[in-house]
């Protein structure tokens, strides 16, 4: 036995190491510098991206030209990141953009590709291909959910109109990510979703109603009174209170809120008192009075709420309980009071002012 | 007594090559495993999307005992988060300081009913506060129980689907409940999900965040720097393609409540109730024959405040160590079952083998050394595989350290490089053995049964306030 091996082997190890040390810090002065190369040069295509979105044709085409020699990746990153937030003229000329850089081939590529990742990564920038091709609406049935995800998040709210039932099918998805990017997509739509809401309201049983029900509450129209009716006598208790809270702008009859005030889930009481509160049922007053007492906080705080925004009937509700024998009801009232107190005494001296 | 030696030699030079082919293995799954999530969530839609207010609500629950010094800048902060839909749920654990006046007075906080459903059995709490002004914070009052009684007391309170563990001194990256959300999306088996914590010793500050992290300058705090980004990057993604991650840490996690409700929550009386709790939502996962994922995702999260004291840091790691043989002790049915899967067959035995009796092979060894060279049966040369071994674990800090570089970008000076450079080397050569024989410490109070917290102390970050004192976190 020799220690000789063990002694090659510190040498070798001892190098290595402090060649990892040196890489370290190699590597890291060329990452700082490849960082502060990409900084300028996307500082550069964000500014040419913003020439050819915001400014004259002339200074636009020389612009455009010096994007199609720009890094391709880059320019792909940046026009994502801008897509979904345009609209009107910059939207039209980003997507003349993306065809004169030559940057549908590329888009096409990705979104046809085998590896889900690079599908995933470029589902956005499908709306960006031209109207009527095929790869637009493809991923939102692709295998992957993260793609499906990403597909209905991206939609223009055109592709969302003519394809409201296929969104309201992916409510049902098994992938939680995917009902909700489908949620988010139908929330960009207008009442020409109402219909196929509608219809998926009044026959949907699946996890998707609840995230069907959220869209209706932002998408408030008549057409759907009698399908939320049903849900807000539904067994679950999140259902009856976002049926509650999208009939709110339709009621007529008070019993809907009435039945919801007693109901046992603290849930929908507090969805009640805020309803009532946000169509100013004054003729609720006295009852929404009595939720100040409830057992749970949210739900007093809702009545005491509903009561400031009934007006002067609910602030002299709202009076009447600060000798509430409930001590909680009496507190309740008496912050609601104070801060409401606190906001006239704000807005006073500036109204006081003149020229 | 040369023999003896010379095979000694050959043993610890053998223990070496295996050593670093593990470390190695490990390695390269942890990067496969980075690219794979880097691909995932490149794009930034997850975010735009999960800030809708119809995202998932999440409540955090924060557990302060004699927190005064850190409570106030700490709920404000979380207050700020980007996430759309959240609740803040303080837990004041019998405080002895004034942690509950602080929070009453910064946030104008009023008593209300006490009426909560308690799903997890707890200490009596005394009082719920809330605030008018801003009706996602509530403060829980109650007597004292412990931390995981606290998390309880929070669990019971909190209204989110999901809920996030941290400690009252943890600082939250802006849009990091956005990454943490997105694994529950696309995975509904994921019941838990952590992420990488960073150190927050040396950083400017500004708007109650994060604005330049430097390189600790303190020689301890540096060497915890470096043994955090290897423990986060490579020692926890390594092991989130077999399924095998039992640690999210206590400073900052989120779970499916269901889930945690389900199995009791977090278990009084266990120093390590962080790790022990995953270790129970698995193991309950495999025996009604499901599977539950606990995913770690690489990006900088959350940060926290390292000791800086060898007294709490020796408090702090001999927890820790009694915390992981707890959770060995309790769980020792899954170690080895083919029934657990990954987590009795591969993360278990790991953590007996490579993380329990570490201390006991490092300590012999360190012992066995120091006993030769005075013997005269040792000759320095014959140190060398020991050399080895430390080198080749300085080298593997290396190797983290240039993938956080590339990836994370944490340090961006060279000072900042030059400084952990040196900081690996002292971790290795004075703060692993210094731990060594706090782990030892850890297993005489563990066979005592202490299973006490211990003090410890608390700068405060913004501003620096003077000392206070915490129930701590954990890596």
């Amino acid at each position: 036995m020799t220690p000789d091996l063990p002694l090659i082997g510190l040498g070798h190890a001892a190098a290595a190491t402090a060649g990892l040390a040196a890489s370290y810090l190699l590597i890291g002065a060329l990452h700082d510098h490849s960082r502060w190369r990409r900084t300028r040069i996307l500082g550069r295509v964000q500014a040419d991206l913003a020439v050819v979105l915001f400014h004259g044709e002339d200074a636009a085409a020389a612009a455009g030209g010096r994007l199609a020699d720009a890094p391709r990746r880059l320019v792909l990153d940046m026009v994502q990141r801008l897509a979904a937030d345009l609209d009107g003229d910059a939207d039209d000329r980003l997507r003349k953009l993306v065809g004169t850089a030559g940057l549908h081939r590329p888009i096409r590529r990705r979104l046809r590709s085998r590896a889900w990742r690079r599908r995933a990564q470029t589902a956005a920038l499908a709306a960006l291909l031209p109207a009527g091709d095929p790869l637009r609406l493809r991923l939102l049935t692709d295998p992957h959910p993260v793609v499906r995800a990403r597909a209905a998040e991206g939609l223009e709210t055109t592709d969302v109109v003519d394809h409201v039932d296929e969104l309201t099918e992916l409510l049902d998805d098994d992938v939680e990510a995917v009902r909700f990017a489908a949620q988010q997509a139908l929330l960009r739509v207008d009442a020409r979703a109402v219909p196929a809401l509608d219809r998926y309201l009044r026959t949907g049983t699946g996890a998707g109603v609840g995230w069907a029900l959220e869209v209706a509450v932002n998408l408030p129209d008549p057409r759907l009174i009698p399908a939320l009716e049903l849900h807000a006598r539904a067994d679950d208790d999140r259902r009856r209170a976002i049926a509650i809270q999208a009939l709110a702008p339709w009621l007529t009859d008070m019993r809907v809120l009435v039945d919801g005030f007693s109901d046992p889930s603290p849930l929908v009481r507090a969805t009640a008192a805020e309803a009532a509160g946000m169509i100013r049922a004054e003729q609720l007053g006295a009852r929404v009075g009595r939720l100040l007492s409830d057992e749970s906080w949210a739900v007093r705080q809702q009545a005491g709420r509903a009561l400031v925004a009934m007006g002067p009937t609910g602030s002299m509700i709202l009076r009447r309980h600060l000798d509430d024998a409930d001590p909680y009801a009496r507190d309740m009232a008496r912050q609601v009071l104070d801060t409401m107190e606190a906001r006239h005494r704000a807005i006073a001296p500036a109204s006081t002012g003149g020229s | 007594m040369s023999a003896v030696g010379a095979t000694a030699v050959w043993l610890l030079f053998s223990v070496v090559v295996v050593s670093v082919l593990a470390q190695a293995a490990l390695y390269v799954a942890a990067v496969v495993e980075l690219r794979r999530i880097r691909q995932r969530d490149r794009h930034h839609l997850w975010r735009r999307m999960l800030s809708s207010p119809l995202a998932p609500r999440i409540s955090i629950l924060v557990p302060a005992h004699d927190e005064a010094v850190a409570i106030g800048p700490a709920v404000t902060q979380l207050l700020s988060l980007t996430y759309p839909n959240l609740e803040v749920v303080v837990v004041n654990d019998g405080s002895t300081d004034d942690t509950l006046d602080r929070l009453v007075d910064t946030f104008q906080l009023w008593p209300v009913l006490p009426v909560f459903r308690r799903v997890i059995p707890t200490q009596p709490v005394r009082q719920l506060y809330r605030s008018p002004d801003d009706p996602r914070l509530v403060v829980v009052d109650k007597h004292n129980g412990g931390k995981a009684d606290a998390l309880n007391a929070a669990v019971n309170v909190a209204s989110g689907e999901l809920v996030c563990a941290i400690d009252a001194d943890t600082v939250v990256a802006p849009d990091a409940l956005q990454q943490m959300v997105s694994p529950f999306l696309t995975e509904r088996r994921t019941v838990a999900v952590g992420g990488t914590i960073r150190l927050v010793n040396d950083a400017t500050w500004q708007h109650h965040q994060i604005d330049v992290l430097e390189a600790p300058r303190h020689l301890l705090v540096g060497a915890q720097a470096v043994e955090y980004a290897r423990s986060f990057l490579v020692g926890r993604l390594a092991w989130n393609p077999i399924g095998g991650n039992l640690i999210i840490s206590g400073a900052f996690g989120v779970f499916r409540k269901d889930a945690l409700v389900e199995v009791g929550g977090y278990e009084n009386g266990s120093v390590g109730e962080d790790m022990e709790l995953i270790v129970r939502l698995r193991r309950a996962a495999h025996e009604r024959g499901e599977r539950a994922r606990v995913e770690f995702t690489p990006d900088p999260v959350a940060y926290t405040e390292a000791p800086a004291s060898l007294r709490t840091l020796a408090r702090q790691r001999n927890r820790w160590f009694r915390g992981l043989l707890d959770v060995l002790v309790r769980h020792r049915r899954m170690i080895g079952n083919p029934r657990y899967g990954s987590a009795g067959m591969l993360a278990l035995p790991y953590f007996l083998v490579v993380e329990a009796l570490a201390p006991v092979i490092e300590g012999v060894g360190l012992a066995a050394v120091i006993v030769g060279l005075a013997a005269g049966w040792l000759e320095p040369a014959m140190l060398a595989p020991l050399a080895v071994a430390y080198l080749a674990a300085l080298a593997a800090s290396y190797l983290v350290l240039i993938l956080d570089d590339v990836v994370f970008s944490t340090y961006r000076r060279t000072r900042d490089r030059v400084a952990l450079v040196g900081h690996a080397v002292f971790e290795q050569l004075v703060f692993r053995p210094l731990t060594s024989a706090w782990r030892l410490w850890g297993l005489r109070l563990f066979l005592q049964g202490r299973t006490e917290w211990g003090a410890q102390e608390r700068r405060g970050f913004t501003p620096p306030a003077p000392p206070g004192t915490s129930t701590g976190g954990s890596l």
